[in-house]
């Protein structure tokens, strides 16, 4: 057996292993995540059937990125649930495969695959939202079905790009992403703590992150912090907002990482 | 085969550490017995040997490689059966075929005629059978991964007396040149006709370290109180001892008597194995 | 098996398989379990059934045909007697003999006694 960093057979070894020891509780979560999302766009169409348009579409954008930010934190979260017991923990540190490919199989399960399944869920409760709402009150104005699976593209890259301009969907996802390292990288450094404790814990470690940031900027007068907050440089604060997260987000990626492989079956006193 | 050279390791940063410039040299082909009272660390130093913990200072080394750095291949060639462990919600063939494929040296053959040993039925869900019953299939599936090195922790704790003895077959049966299989236990009735070599320790101290051969070279056990005897023990029977061997005989080792010899004359046990 | 005797454990091994040779379950010729599946039997250790195996392979009592194992010498039977009875000669019987004498059984009756048992 070669020790190189990454084989692919390895790594497949892995996932299969995550799939089979964790996939029905997957399966249920992605269940429930569909019928939460169904009964949240039926009584959204019910309540505001007499006044769609812009503001229900924009109130659904809303109600769905808040529904994700705090789902895919959640999974993100779920990581790692072999470190949670003794027994399973010498179970994951003593699997033959590298760090890299343990840590890589969780980011893959539990964030972007657990992002798809999100995107799925919802197309699915969509439609179904449509079906319910002709048969219960079939008179009422029901919207047309949302594209979601399109949802990461139109976010991502926003519909009025290529200019200095940066896109508000970009930079929600950036923080989606970021947001959802950071619970990834906590669940690594925090593997017994329920997914509200840790919340409120990575909520305080980046509004310090942000703060510190700032007074370090207004410390050093540095000409960039003048930029992003003068107002009539509107997109300087949507650039620095940006490149904070992906920073948060590759950092945080990169420290969970760093930290899977220092953990031992006993975690003693100091780091 | 495996070499742990001046360790160092205590759980918490101050006070008096675990291990301290601790020593130890284990060949191939042997049945290991880690003898030690509760809490002297014998978990503590099976997860080491397995590269569970890391040492503050010193090396544990298999086959020249530090354990520490987790790689793959030595992972591959190391199993370790934990006092606690946990199954996955699956029947045992289906765990084996998700298992497997990371032991190059496994082999279903072998698991087979484990399982037969244990009368274990391998289609049977794991979370439906009882705490012994899961144990058994564990260390099945220990014992066909093929590794050099297999480190069980109490195996035997949670076994019935039909089930110790099922173990002591099948750990007979698994025994090869190149195998080494350490058994740490307080139970050391349940293995000690299995054992090549014993290793005692309490509070950091190796107080024995030998072969089961030199052991019986070395010490006699019987029921004769001898003077200079190290231990008297009195059973229903009558008294039993251990004393040096002056015959040259050699006596069945009787592992509790040895334990406790060691346990309360260690100066005169370290010194009785150095001579010579 | 019971290991309570206190002979070495790799001797009482032996003297087990000479019993089975004795009574005829094993016969001359015939193969022996292999060291593997001896140890796994009897629940020892096999460097220990290894040690036996040699032991009694010393004494002409069994030999190894490479690749098929180990089988029972022809003579094998005629060698543990052989071998018990200078056991017996050169162990027990001066304590036993030493009994009789210090509960005064003179030979004659001692004679006549083993007469009475062989019958």
């Amino acid at each position: 057996m070669k020790d190189n960093v990454f084989s692919a057979r390895r790594f497949m070894n892995v996932l299969r292993k995550e799939i089979a020891v964790n996939g029905r509780t997957l399966l249920l979560l992605a269940l429930g995540l569909y019928m939460g999302l169904t009964i949240v766009m039926t009584f959204g169409n019910m309540m505001f059937s007499h006044s769609f348009e812009i503001p229900v579409t924009l109130l659904a954008n809303v109600v769905v990125y808040c529904i994700a930010a705090f789902v895919f934190s959640i999974m993100a979260s779920m990581a790692f649930s072999g470190l949670k017991t003794r027994g399973s923990r010498v179970d994951l540190l003593m699997m033959p495969a590298t760090a890299l490919e343990k840590v890589l199989v969780q980011a893959l399960v539990y964030g972007v695959a657990g992002v798809l399944v999100f995107l799925l869920c919802a197309q699915l409760a969509d439609l179904t939202r449509i079906g319910l709402m002709n048969l219960l009150i079939p008179t009422a104005e029901i919207p047309g079905p949302i594209n979601f699976l399109a949802f990461p593209y139109n976010y991502a890259f926003g519909v009025s790009n290529y200019d200095a301009r940066i896109s508000f969907g970009t930079m929600l996802t950036m923080a989606l992403a970021a947001s959802m390292a950071t619970y990834f990288m906590g669940a690594v450094l925090m593997p017994r703590y329920t997914w509200l404790k840790m919340m409120v814990v990575m909520q305080a470690v980046d509004i310090v992150i942000f703060v510190v940031l700032i007074l370090c900027g207004r410390w050093m007068n540095a000409t960039w912090i003048h930029y992003i907050t003068d107002v009539n440089h509107v997109d300087g604060i949507g650039w620095f907002f940006t490149v904070l997260a992906i920073v948060q987000a590759v950092v945080c990626a990169v420290l969970a990482y760093v930290f899977f492989k220092r953990k031992d079956v006993v975690t003693r006193s100091v780091l | 085969m495996i070499e742990i050279k001046n360790l160092q390791f205590g759980y918490s940063r101050k006070g008096a550490p675990l291990f301290s410039d601790f020593s130890l040299s284990l060949s191939a082909g042997q049945v290991v017995g880690l003898l030690g009272k509760n809490g002297a660390g014998k978990s503590t130093l099976i997860y080491l040997m397995a590269g569970l913990l890391t040492p503050d200072a010193g090396q544990v080394t298999m086959h020249g490689v530090d354990v520490r750095r987790r790689l793959p291949s030595t992972l591959a060639d190391v199993f370790v059966v934990p006092e606690e462990f946990e199954l996955p919600s699956m029947s045992l063939n289906r765990y084996v075929a998700v298992n497997a494929p990371f032991y190059p040296r496994f082999s279903m053959e072998a698991l087979k005629s484990y399982l037969d040993i244990f009368e274990m039925d391998g289609a049977m869900p794991l979370k439906s059978m009882s705490m012994g019953q899961r144990k058994k299939s564990f260390i099945c599936f220990a014992l066909a991964s093929g590794t050099s090195l297999l480190l069980l922790d109490e195996p035997t704790n949670g076994l019935d007396i039909p089930s110790k003895s099922q173990f002591r077959k099948a750990i007979a049966q698994s025994m090869t040149d190149e195998r080494t299989i350490v058994v740490s236990t307080h139970q050391v009735r349940d293995i000690d006709t299995l054992l090549d070599h014993v290793v005692i320790v309490d509070r950091s101290q190796v107080l024995l370290d030998a072969g089961v051969r030199e052991i019986g070279q070395r010490l006699t056990f019987g029921s004769e109180v001898v003077p200079d005897a190290l231990y008297v023990q009195s059973t229903p029977l009558g008294p039993v001892t251990v004393s040096p061997n002056l015959s040259g005989l050699e006596t069945p080792i009787d592992m509790e008597l040895l334990f406790n010899a060691a346990l309360t004359q260690p100066a005169r046990m370290k010194e009785l194995f150095t001579r010579k | 098996m019971d290991f309570k005797e206190n002979k070495a454990i790799y001797l009482q091994i032996a003297d087990n398989i000479g019993d089975r040779i004795l009574s005829g379950e094993l016969p001359a010729d015939g193969k022996i379990p292999s060291v593997r599946e001896m140890a796994a039997e009897i629940e020892v250790n096999p460097n220990t059934v290894a040690r036996t195996y040699e032991y009694l392979q010393q004494q002409g009592v069994i030999y190894t045909r490479r690749g098929l194992g180990y089988f029972v010498a022809a003579d094998a039977a005629q060698i543990e007697v052989r071998e018990r009875r200078n056991a017996l000669m050169q162990g027990e019987l001066d304590y036993f003999l030493g009994r009789l004498k210090a509960v005064g059984i003179s030979p004659g009756e001692l004679k006549a006694l083993y007469e009475d048992y062989l019958k």
